[in-house]
C-alpha cells in the first residue's frame, strides 16, 4: 500500500493522518557495525521521512527520541547470466537509526537457548536410533539365511 | 455475564492480540453485539498513557512477540476482518481498530526478520496478509462512509472524475490528476509527458477509422437487441405498445451499454479500493 498525505491544504491547517499506513519494524545492529545503546535500528517503508518516523514513535509508540538518520539501500539488481537483462530486482530498502532519549536498548533475547529446529533434530534422531534398532533385528545376519530368523 | 468472561478470558494481549475476538469461533455474533457497545479495554491506545509504565521497561517491546508460541510450526490464529463487520463498527472503533492491526503488522514484521536471522521458518506468515487485509478492508469503509457523507452534503461524492485526454495516437485516454506543489507549466517530468502531446494531422484518418469501427459495434448490439425483442413481440402480441420497456429489460438481460468500448481497448482507471482521494 502506497501512502499518501495532501501536499497543500487550504489554510495551512496542522497536518494529521488518521490512518497511517507506515510500517516499521526492528532490526538487529549490523556486526561490521556495533551500535551505541540508546541507538536502535529499524526498517521501515521507504516513502518515511525522519520527521514521519520520529512522529510516529513517540505517537503510536510512545518512545522519546533525540534524532533519526535514514539511510536506503538499494536492492540487488538481478542479471540475466546470459543477456545480462535486469530480471526481478530486490527491493529497495529503507533503514533508520534512531537515537532514544533517556533510554537504552539492547536487541532482546527471545529465544532463551532454545530454537524451534531442536525439537526437530530430536525428533529426528530419536527415528533414526529406532529405525537403526528395529534394522538390527529384521535385517539378514550375516551366516544364517533370510528366511530364518 | 458470560460474554464478559468470554472476552476476558480470550484478551492475553501478546498471545492473542491478533484479533482477540475471533478466537472463540462459536460465540462470534455475541461477542460482536458487545463490541459494538463497549469496545474491549486493549483496543483503545489511549489507555496506554494512562497505564503506569516503569521507566525501564521500554515501550519498544512491543515490536515483538513475547509468548510460548515461538517454538511452534503453525500458529492458530484467526481470519481477517470482513467489510461487513467492520461496516457495524463506529469510526472511533476502526481507528482504534487500525492502530491494533498496525502494531500487530509491525511485530509480525519483526519477528519474520528474527526467524530470517536465526535461519528458521517462520510460523503461519499468512497472518501478515490477514492483517494487511483487514487494513485494506478499513480503508474501503471509510472511503464508502466519506462518499455517503459528500453525496448528502453536497450531491457529488468527493471522488476525482478521470479527465479524457487525447494523446499523441489521437486516442482518448483517462487521465487522473494529481496534487503536485508546482504548476503544471513549471513541472518538466509532466512537461515530457503531456507538454506536446496534440493530435496532429496524420492521425485524422485513423481517428475516423476508429470511429466507424466503434459505430459499427454500437450498431450491432442494437441490431441484436432490436432482434431479440422483435421476436419477442411477436411471439408475445400483447407486448406492442410497451416495446420501450422490453428493450430496456433486454438491454439489461444482455449486458448492453449505449456507448460500448471494447475492453481491450479500454482503458479505465485503476483506483484501488484503499485508494483515498485529496481534494
Amino acid at each position: 500500500m502506497t501512502p499518501r498525505y495532501p501536499k497543500w491544504q487550504p489554510g495551512d491547517p496542522k497536518h494529521r493522518i488518521f490512518f497511517p499506513e507506515f510500517w516499521m519494524r526492528i532490526m538487529r545492529p549490523q556486526e561490521n557495525r556495533p551500535l551505541r545503546p540508546n541507538v536502535v535500528r529499524f526498517e521501515c517503508h521507504i516513502e518515511m521521512t525522519k520527521n514521519d518516523i520520529k512522529q510516529y514513535l513517540e505517537k503510536i509508540y510512545k518512545v522519546e527520541t533525540l534524532d533519526v538518520t535514514t539511510i536506503i539501500q538499494q536492492g540487488k539488481e538481478n542479471r540475466h547470466p546470459i543477456t545480462s537483462e535486469i530480471i526481478d530486482p530486490d527491493p529497495d530498502k529503507k533503514f533508520a537509526y534512531v537515537f532514544l532519549k533517556n533510554e537504552t536498548f539492547d536487541y532482546p533475547d527471545l529465544w532463551r537457548g532454545k530454537m524451534p529446529s531442536d525439537e526437530l533434530l530430536r525428533d529426528e534422531r530419536r527415528m533414526v536410533s529406532a529405525t537403526s534398532k528395529q534394522n538390527a533385528q529384521l535385517i539378514h545376519r550375516p551366516g544364517i539365511s533370510n528366511w530364518f530368523r | 455475564m458470560n460474554l464478559l468472561k468470554i472476552i476476558h478470558c480470550t484478551i492475553n494481549p501478546q498471545k492473542y492480540s491478533f484479533i482477540p475476538v475471533r478466537v472463540c469461533l462459536g460465540y462470534t455474533r455475541q461477542i460482536r453485539l458487545q463490541t459494538t457497545d463497549i469496545p474491549p479495554k486493549e483496543n483503545s491506545p489511549d489507555d496506554v498513557s494512562t497505564k503506569v509504565k516503569p521507566t525501564k521497561q521500554s515501550n519498544l517491546m512491543e515490536f515483538f512477540d513475547t509468548s510460548e508460541n515461538l517454538y511452534e510450526s503453525k500458529i492458530i490464529h484467526g481470519r481477517w476482518w470482513y467489510m461487513d463487520e467492520l461496516r457495524l463498527k463506529s469510526n472511533e472503533d476502526l481507528h482504534k481498530l487500525w492502530y491494533v492491526l498496525l502494531k500487530e503488522r509491525n511485530r509480525l514484521l519483526t519477528m519474520e526478520e528474527e526467524y530470517r536471522h536465526q535461519h528458521e521458518l517462520f510460523p503461519s506468515p499468512e497472518r501478515i496478509d490477514k492483517v494487511e487485509e483487514s487494513m485494506r478492508n478499513i480503508l474501503s469503509v471509510v472511503r464508502e462512509r466519506d462518499m455517503a457523507y459528500n453525496l448528502l452534503e453536497t450531491g457529488k461524492t468527493g471522488e476525482q472524475t478521470p479527465q479524457i485526454r487525447e494523446t499523441s495516437f489521437g486516442l482518448l485516454r483517462y487521465y487522473k490528476p494529481k496534487e503536485r506543489i508546482v504548476p503544471f507549466y513549471k513541472n518538466r517530468y509532466y512537461q515530457l509527458l503531456w507538454g506536446k502531446r496534440k493530435a496532429e494531422a496524420w492521425t485524422n484518418i485513423f481517428k475516423r477509422r476508429y470511429n466507424e469501427f466503434q459505430e459499427h459495434q454500437e450498431h450491432q448490439e442494437t441490431n441484436r437487441i432490436r432482434k431479440i425483442v422483435a421476436n419477442v413481440i411477436q411471439k408475445y402480441p400483447h407486448l406492442r405498445n410497451e416495446e420501450e420497456r422490453v428493450m430496456e429489460d433486454y438491454k439489461q438481460r444482455y449486458d448492453f451499454e449505449h456507448y460500448s468500448i471494447p475492453k481491450r481497448l479500454a482503458r479505465r482507471p485503476k483506483l484501488r479500493a484503499h485508494q483515498t482521494v485529496w481534494n
